[in-house]
């Protein structure tokens, strides 16, 4: 009789345990997963505003630098080609940051020419409105930095957490699979150095 | 006790140019954040760059503004942070200080480096600053208010003027003025007169009443023999002491001035109480002894609200 209740009940408390285990390694995963997109949409909000920076600052240039259409012309495109490459949160692949990345940096390569001409200007250099943009560019350029190393630094803490024994025999199951990292590329760090 | 103090004084003073000749450079940790020793000192300032009445005026303006907007201004004069980036140095430091109310990450923090390589001035806003204090009204503060005294090398100066406009744009702003109500608040300001009443109305009290206590037991009563007026208390003579197991017996005894008359009343000596030693009221050393070390004047220790920044202001080099 008694021997009948235990193999009942040792079934029963182990099927209790792996559900109270499992369920709690995948609501971290869960809440991990949902650090990594606040820090991504942290990381798109400073880009996005770059861009916005942007318009206003070609439009400045434009006023005192009347031969340098070609760099504000490179600048222009750069930013739309930047604007259009969107990343899903949901798809944060190695392939699809890199690719974010490079029309970023190609944004900031073309800034920082911008900046470099701008240099033989010296009334656009004394204009307050393009020293007050150059700062908000500056501070933008600071924010981006920032929230890419925020990004990193919560996107290893995931990547950390779902790798590992014996939590990996469960990302894969429940559809966590690793997120790609920002990488340190030549320029692209803090690009336009903009300080006199 | 008094001598351990003035050894402790000693000390303090032998270590003093020690510290200075070594203070080169700063590493995030060995920042010290005064507000932790004194919760309205906002002033980190270990090199002494900034000179003792402009640091009173910074401390003012800062408490002004935290009382009344409840951002949380840190500013911060030093030599050299080495070979760190100084606006990065900026954002860390403000993380690991955690300037401004942790919901509304109303902190900024004014870094102030005057080693010749890195010489600059740096405000690094809060998210929750970054819309009234956009980076190009932190830029113009800097160039407008303090880049010419700092160039001249006049960093004190140059930082009270900062600092000062700083205070007056955000006063102006519209930045949303905080509830005075609320726990966090009322606990911190009391207000100057429980202040007086606590310190000086209550020792007061104390002999008023005690005064007037003796002054009652000794008063004239009217004398059971002649009918006169003059009938006082005089003394009182203990027969038996109480103990912690039974009552004392003492005696009290009046006496006429007038007709010499003198009456003897007994009266029972409650029983001794064990009891675990004095207590002794406000022993926690609030009066300058030292208690957490607050330099004269402060409320103790404090600690900024955990704010966080995302590397919004600006940076000027001089």
């Amino acid at each position: 009789m008694s021997k009948k209740l235990l193999w009942i009940a040792i079934p029963i408390i182990l099927v209790v345990v792996v559900f109270v285990w499992v369920k709690g390694v995948y609501n971290a995963m869960v809440t991990q997963d949902e650090q990594v997109k606040t820090a991504w949409s942290q990381v798109e909000n400073q880009y996005q505003r770059r861009l916005d920076l942007i318009p206003n600052l070609v439009n400045t240039v434009k006023g005192y630098a009347t031969h340098e259409q070609s760099t504000l012309q490179g600048v222009i495109e750069a930013r739309s080609k930047a604007s259009q490459t969107n990343i899903n949160p949901e798809n944060l692949t190695p392939e699809a940051l890199q690719q974010f990345q490079s029309t970023q940096s190609e944004l900031s390569s073309a800034l920082s020419r911008l900046m470099v001409v701008v240099e033989r200007y010296p009334d656009l250099k004394a204009n307050q409105n393009f020293l007050e943009l150059q700062a908000q560019l500056e501070g933008t350029e600071n924010r981006i930095a920032v929230e890419r190393q925020r990004f990193n630094e919560t996107a290893q803490g995931y990547n950390t957490y779902i790798r590992r024994f014996p939590n990996n025999i469960f990302s894969g199951m429940f559809g966590f699979f690793p997120k790609a990292y920002f990488t340190a590329e030549s320029g692209a760090e803090r690009a336009p150095k903009v300080e006199f | 006790m008094h001598q351990t103090k003035v050894l402790l004084w000693l000390l303090f003073l032998l270590l003093l140019p020690v510290n200075r000749a070594t203070g080169a450079e700063y590493k995030l940790k060995t920042i010290p954040n005064t507000r932790l020793t004194d919760r309205n000192n906002h002033v980190s300032n270990p090199d002494g760059i900034l000179l003792p009445a402009d640091v009173l005026y910074i401390n003012q303006a800062l408490q002004l503004l935290e009382d009344s907007l409840g951002i949380e201004v840190a500013v911060v004069a030093v030599e050299s942070i080495g070979q760190n980036d100084a606006r990065q140095f900026a954002t860390d430091l403000f993380q690991l200080w955690g300037l401004g109310k942790a919901k509304e990450d109303n902190g900024l923090l004014i870094q102030l480096i005057t080693e010749p390589t890195q010489r600059s001035i740096v405000f690094e806003t809060g998210y929750g600053l970054e819309g009234v204090l956009p980076d190009a009204i932190c830029y113009r503060i800097q160039q407008n208010y303090m880049i010419a005294e700092l160039r001249a090398g006049n960093y004190s100066a140059g930082l009270l003027n900062g600092v000062m406009a700083v205070k007056d744009y955000l006063l102006a702003s519209d930045y949303e003025r905080v509830q005075m109500v609320g726990a966090e608040e009322g606990e911190d300001a009391v207000p100057f007169y429980i202040f007086l009443l606590i310190t000086a109305g209550f020792p007061l009290l104390i002999l008023v009443v005690s005064v007037w206590a003796y002054k009652y037991k000794h008063r004239k009563r009217i004398c059971p023999n002649c009918g006169q007026k003059t009938f006082a208390y005089v003394r009182r003579e203990i027969v038996t002491q109480a103990s912690y197991r039974a009552e004392g017996l003492a005696v009290d005894i009046y006496r006429c001035t007038h007709c010499g008359h003198t009456d003897r009343k007994n009266h029972i000596l409650s029983k001794l109480h064990q009891s675990t030693g004095p207590v002794i009221i406000g022993s926690g050393g609030s009066f300058g002894s030292g208690g957490g070390g607050s330099f004269g004047g402060g409320f103790g220790g404090g600690s900024w609200g955990g704010g966080s920044s995302g590397g919004g202001g600006s940076i000027s080099r001089f």
